[in-house]
């Protein structure tokens, strides 16, 4: 090969060099730097920190006119330094530091990686050779990742990625805690732990409300396999309670996720409207109060007043008559019962139930049984005998006492059974039975025919009475009740013979007494046999309802015991109780197709539920009064007395307001759902932050009675709203929480394999060249090209005119005389005919 | 247009006469064969200066051109497009932009104003970008600006709301950029602030205006009526008085007179006796210079009822609240239906009540979710152990069997494992509430508490204008994409001449004699 050929080939490979064009290495070219530090919570500080340092480090040969501009990203980015140049000494101190800067705060609950490339992108100047570094360990949560990638490849932009990822082999998680974030008081809490592990391993699983341990069991956990625990706390207390997993693993590589938190919101209990005739607080009042409800006693006259003034939660009525409120009344409940879903408790006692005129009333339609035995009575003779005296025709205000007793006796009528028999006697000075004694189809109808006369004339007891006694001791019926209504003095002298006949004939003698001339003293004694009784009728108003009351009393309504109750269908608040107390006697009633009895007593539903229309109605048919003094050594009492009117209260919290946290879109909001048919109310919110700041978000309408609120989550930790809507308040705690940021993604790797294969990310080089990462133009070009120019020319004057480099010893080519190189025999041979 | 970055080295093409003269010589490294040595004399160079002199080596000329391309590569020379940069125009089409003044909106303001400019510049290469949707390209013309205004349509009410500008590295470096707008959207103005634009137009003075920004409706729970949420705002800075008018079905059903304080948000719900109607529209009356923000109405087509295919299997009870729920129309064998189907589950879409083989009442209460009811265990017989299928999830049940599951993946099937027709739980007032929060389930509709809304974001009805700097800014820096070096091209060629050459090299080397 000769030189002329290898010199050819030499500026051929100079060429090629020069085309390629290549960097040299020291030559330097600025670059601008945008960093996306991954700050959500999956990110180990300490691999964060070394990435960052390995950053710094390999950032170090950057050259001068360079920028860097740092995105602290997790759920959001956010600017934690805007572009400093190289010489900036606060980046340089930056860059010298063993950690990051974090001046800023950052939600770190979810990782968007995609939120910070755009940032990113955002960032970027047009003009400037631009770099993105991301430094995280690619677990993303949310946002389109591949997207921005391939948006910043359309831009020239490359994406570097520095790994910060952590290993997490052997690791053990909680993988999920499930628990309500609203729960009504009183209420046992379901609790469910998912735990889940890369490793088979033994564990220990603690839960804890409020830091204070509730409950702990040692776990087994298998790799890839979830282990499910479920149990129920004891009711907590309070209005919002944090409950949290803890799982202790040995040598666990990640025990940031071996901890799990859920904020569980009590609905305060709304005040209870108790309607009772004593008093003194009843048994029951005294136990709510006790346990913290708020309970407005009311007389049952005031019962009307209360309801029409506000809503309530829970209404108790304790021995509450119909007479006590009027019609209306009873309607204006139904409604908030039926409609509004207040819940109603009904206990027994001698106004209560059939006692109380609840058959075929407004109220029987709301509970869940009827006023009356389950099996039919034996029959009964009724007579009532009146006194039609002159006396009687005294208005106190009102009817004539006459008149009343005439309204009284159609009332009580209207509460006979099939079977019963029924007349009427009326007297003066002479007795006159205006109605036979006899079973009717219609009593009521046939005692209003049998119309007593005008008032007027003397009081003679004593041959009425005779005449009365011996009408009922004919009658076949076993119980014979005589319903005496008087106003006037009774012949003493007569007395003790009636009196005995009384005995004999087994009848059950009802005197009503009206005003202060009766003579009650004589009246008494006709009624000390057989279970009589005298009633004293101050309020001659009342004796429609006395009588009547009397009555169904008298119709063995009232059951004495003592009696132990048999447990029915499962309480909620109360799956477990058995062995309840003995009570002393209760009313008797027969349950409503549908409803659920829980206790029983001799077969008749003792404590019964059902729902009428929206609220849940309960009868309690005793006192618990009369119960007091066995519960006090019945255990569960206090959970029943408790628990029984917080089931009942559907409407927990604030009446009529509902508030759920919902995501959408990624977005937590805060939904309040109110009464639809109420006018649209201004409301506000204010939300408290983990660091105590509180700020208020607007409270927007969507929809009638449907509002939303979209709280500012910041950083994690546990979030606190108060809603003021109208007149009312609800608030609502909540952890806005990183669990998702801890959920092991097991493509993670290779998604971002498939990136990098897709060229739409590469590797943060190990050694940067010395004048940095970018790549600049090369300088070599020019230079190369001149040279082959040269060297080709001269090549060329050799090879064509060598007698040119004879001549010239100290031309260029006079090369070829030196040692050891061409000598001009050489190129006589090429150029034969060229003479030195 | 070509030019040349280094012209110095233009001077290297001196070498090509040079190389030229080099070649007038023939070739001298021939044998010449002669019959004694005493020949040799007169055969090797009869010239007069002992060299021939005859044509050209014709290799002169690749070597020459070899040259040249050497030379002009070193010149660096760059071929500018020619002409004016292309424009690209980006249109803030956002609903701000429809505000009438003058008769004309603010839109056709700026689209003539833009059509001036872009003829005063002499402009051909323009394409009008939408910033509402920046996929949106539409070439310019002189005479077909309104080609612009038919791409342009009333934002979709449950569209992306707002301009979605480019970050400016997305932006066409070789072409100059232009922004068109009323500046009313404060956001838009801020990245106006950074972006490479070379000019902005701006239009518009108007700053009052009142929107209806919502309009919702929910069935009473009262009675059998509607009850109707109105929104709106009052944007502007002066306090104004207008006419809320409903029509229902264009029937008008509703008016009121409204003084609305300045910058002051006003709601107010009326009850709809009709529980059924076509459309129901709120209005602004008069209409202010943004009319599109003056009406909003929604239609209650949603509201027929949803036909039901039920199963002959099916119990009594389950028929009978079918046939009664008041969103729902029995349709046996119809094909669109949901379909309800008792017995064993056929695998397909809608609602299936398995019947349970031995059917048990359930020992502990399952777990109480929102929206299902509380459910008694003794009203639940079912399986000891149900099973549910991949793919499943539990919608209700106790710690260790499902009650309720849902097939997420299509087709939707919500799987109900507990007999339906339990007497006990048929009796329940329950049993409505849970066969409704069945059909939620599966139809992903709340049934009996649908709402109907039509609203837009308040924002987009700013039409107030705010500060911007106008007309022409700084130029974006010079783009390299606009020159094209040929540097390397000419190096190819170089190196492929010298390749020949060395070919050509190789090929004339002497042999040995």
């Amino acid at each position: 090969m000769t030189a002329s050929f290898t010199l050819r080939i030499l500026l051929l490979a100079l060429l090629l060099l020069a085309l390629w064009n290549p960097r040299l290495p020291w030559q330097t070219a600025p670059v601008d730097l945008v960093v996306l530090l991954d700050a959500s919570a999956s990110v180990d500080a300490e691999a964060r920190d070394r990435a960052w340092r390995q950053l710094a480090a390999s950032l170090r040969t950057e050259p001068a006119g360079s920028r860097l501009a740092l995105l602290r990203f997790g759920t959001r980015p956010v600017t934690e330094l805007s572009w400093r140049t190289w010489e900036d000494a606060d980046l340089q101190a930056h860059l010298a530091a063993s950690a990051p800067p974090a001046r800023l705060a950052v939600d770190d609950t979810d990782t968007d990686l995609a939120a910070a490339l755009q940032a990113g992108l955002r960032l970027s100047q047009p003009g400037r050779d631009t770099r993105l570094v991301l430094v995280s360990d690619g677990q993303a949560t949310r946002g389109d990742s591949a997207a921005a990638l391939r948006l910043a490849r359309s831009a020239d932009l490359p994406v570097y990625f520095l790994d910060a990822s952590a290993p997490r082999a052997g690791d053990s998680w909680i993988a999920d805690l499930q628990a309500p974030a609203r729960l009504p008081g009183g209420q046992r809490l379901p609790v469910t732990v998912e735990l889940a592990s890369t490793t088979e391993t033994e564990g220990l699983l603690q839960l804890l409300l409020d830091g204070e341990p509730v409950a702990q069991q040692a776990m087994h956990l298998a790799p890839h396999r979830p282990t499910r625990l479920t149990l129920e706390l004891l009711p907590p207390t309070g209005p919002a309670v944090t409950l949290e997993a803890r799982l202790a693993v040995t040598r666990d590589p990640e025990p940031r996720n071996n901890r799990r938190s859920r904020i569980v919101n009590l609905d305060q209990a709304t005040p209870v409207l108790y309607a009772s005739r004593a008093t003194a607080a009843p048994a029951l009042a005294q136990s709510l109060r006790a346990g913290g409800r708020e309970v407005r006693l009311v007389a049952p006259q005031l019962l009307a007043r209360e309801l029409e003034a506000r809503a309530s939660g829970l209404v108790v009525l304790d021995d509450i008559a119909i007479e006590d409120l009027p019609e209306s009344a009873w309607q204006r409940l139904q409604r908030q019962v039926t409609q509004a879903g207040t819940g109603l408790l009904v206990l027994g006692g001698p106004y209560a139930f059939a006692a109380g005129g609840y058959r075929h009333s407004t109220l029987e339609t709301l509970l869940p049984v009827i006023a009356e035995a389950r099996a039919p009575q034996p029959p009964a003779a009724l007579l009532f005998v009146l006194d039609t005296s002159g006396s009687m025709d005294r208005q106190d205000g009102g009817p004539s006492r006459l008149a009343l007793a005439r309204q009284a006796v159609l009332e009580t009528a209207g509460r006979l059974q099939t079977g019963d028999a029924v007349g009427l006697l009326e007297f003066a000075a002479a007795p006159r039975l205006l109605l036979p004694l006899a079973v009717r189809p219609d009593p009521v109808a046939a005692l209003r025919r049998a119309s007593p006369g005008a008032p007027s004339g003397g009081t003679r007891l004593a041959p009425a009475l005779q005449q009365a006694v011996a009408v009922l001791a004919a009658a076949e019926q076993e119980q014979r009740l005589l319903v005496l209504v008087t106003d006037g003095n009774v012949e003493s002298f007569e007395l003790d013979a009636i009196a005995a006949a009384i005995e004999r004939a087994s009848i059950e003698v009802i005197a009503l007494a009206i005003g202060s001339d009766a003579d009650a003293g004589a009246l008494a004694r006709l009624t000390q046999y057989n279970g009589g009784r005298l009633l004293r009728v101050d309020r001659v108003a009342e004796l429609p309802m006395l009588m009547r009351r009397e009555l169904d009393q008298r119709r063995a309504l009232l059951q004495t015991g003592p009696f132990l109750p048999e447990p029915g269908a499962m309480l909620p608040f109360l799956p477990d109780a058995r062995d309840w107390p003995a009570l002393p006697h209760y009313w008797v009633t027969r349950e409503r197709a549908g409803a659920t009895v829980h206790l029983r007593v001799q077969g008749d539903p003792l404590l019964a539920t059902h729902f009428a229309g929206a609220g849940r109605v309960a009868t309690l048919a005793t006192r618990l009064d009369d119960w007091d003094a066995l519960w006090r050594e019945w255990g569960p009492a206090s959970d029943f007395a408790g628990g029984l009117p917080d089931w009942l209260d559907a409407r927990r919290g604030s009446a009529g307001l509902h508030l759920e946290l919902v995501n959408l879109e990624g977005t937590t909001r805060l939904r309040l759902e109110t009464d639809p048919d109420a006018p649209v109310q201004p409301g506000r919110v204010w939300v408290e932050g983990p660091g105590g700041e509180h700020r208020e978000v607007a409270l927007e309408a969507l929809a009638p009675g449907r509002y939303e609120a979209v709280p500012i989550l910041g950083v994690a930790g546990r979030y606190q709203a108060l809603v003021q809507i109208g007149e009312q308040q609800l608030s609502h705690a909540w952890l806005h929480l990183d669990e998702r940021e801890f959920q092991p993604r097991p493509d993670g790797s290779a998604r971002l394999q498939a990136w990098q294969d897709e060229g739409l990310l590469r590797p943060w080089p190990a050694r940067l060249p010395r004048g940095g990462i970018a790549a600049g133009e090369g300088i070599l070009r020019a230079p190369l090209l001149a040279i082959v120019l040269i060297a080709y020319l001269s090549l060329l004057l050799v090879e064509r005119r060598p007698d040119l480099l004879h001549r010239s010893r100290h031309s260029l080519l006079g090369l070829a005389r030196a040692p050891g190189s061409m000598s001009l025999l050489t190129l006589r041979r090429w150029f034969p005919h060229e003479k030195a | 247009m070509l030019s040349l970055a280094a012209p110095f080295w233009l001077l290297g093409l001196l070498g090509v006469p040079l190389v030229r003269w080099l070649h007038r010589f023939a070739r001298q490294d021939q044998v010449h064969a002669v019959a004694a040595l005493f020949l040799w004399r007169p055969a090797a160079s009869p010239e007069r200066q002992g060299r021939r002199r005859g044509p050209p080596d014709p290799r002169w000329r690749l070597r020459a051109l070899l040259l040249a391309a050497l030379a002009l590569a070193l010149a660096r020379p760059v071929l500018q497009q020619a002409g004016p940069a292309g424009i690209e125009v980006w249109i803030d089409d956002s609903p701000s932009l429809q505000t009438l003044e003058g008769n004309r909106t603010r839109l056709q303001h700026a689209l003539d104003l833009l059509d001036r400019e872009l003829a005063a510049r002499g402009a051909s290469d323009v394409w009008l970008r939408s910033l509402g949707n920046p996929a949106l390209r539409v070439a310019w013309r002189r005479d077909g600006l309104h080609d612009w205004q038919a791409h342009w349509r009333t934002p979709d009410l449950h569209a992306e709301p707002g301009a979605q500008p480019p970050p400016a590295v997305l932006m066409a470096a070789d072409r100059e950029h232009w922004l068109v707008t009323d500046g009313a959207d404060a956001g838009l103005n801020a990245w106006a602030g950074q972006a490479p634009l070379r000019r902005i137009l701006q239009t518009g003075t108007l700053r009052d205006n009142v929107a209806l920004t919502r309009l919702a409706l929910r069935p009473s729970l009262r009675d059998d009526g509607t009850q109707v949420l109105v929104s709106l705002h009052n944007l502007g800075a002066h306090q104004v008085r207008r006419e809320l008018v409903l029509y229902m079905d264009e029937r008008e059903i509703h008016r009121t007179t409204l003084d609305l304080p300045p910058h002051a948000a006003h709601e107010l719900s009326l009850p709809v006796p009709e529980p059924r109607f076509g459309v129901l529209r709120a209005r602004l009356e008069p209409v202010d210079a943004l009319a599109w923000d003056d009406q909003l109405s929604v239609t209650q087509a949603a509201l027929d009822p949803v036909r039901v295919d039920l199963d002959a299997a099916c119990p009594h009870a389950l028929r009978i609240l079918l046939r009664n729920h008041p969103r729902l129309r029995l349709d046996t064998g119809a094909m669109d239906a949901l379909p309800v189907r008792c017995g064993q589950t056929s695998g397909g879409p809608g609602l299936h009540f398995l019947q349970p083989v031995q059917a048990r009442s359930l020992d502990q209460a399952p777990r109480y979710e929102p929206p299902w009811p509380w459910l008694e265990p003794d009203w639940l017989h079912t399986d000891p152990s149900p099973a549910t299928g991949v793919g499943e999830e539990i919608l209700l049940g106790t710690r260790e069997q499902p009650l309720i599951s849902l097939h997420t993946a299509a087709p939707r099937r919500v799987t109900v494992h507990f007999d339906i027709a339990q007497e006990t739980l048929v009796r329940q007032p329950e049993y409505p509430v849970l066969v409704d929060a069945l059909l939620t389930a599966v139809l992903q509709r709340a049934l009996l508490d649908e709402t109907f809304v039509a609203s837009r974001p308040v924002m987009e009805s700013h039409i107030a204008p705010l500060p911007l700097v106008t007309g022409d800014r700084a130029a974006a820096p010079a783009s390299r994409d606009r020159m094209l070096f040929l540097d390397p091209y000419l190096l190819l060629l170089a190196l492929l001449l010298l390749t020949l050459d060395l070919l050509r090299a190789r090929r004339d080397e002497p042999r040995a004699v």
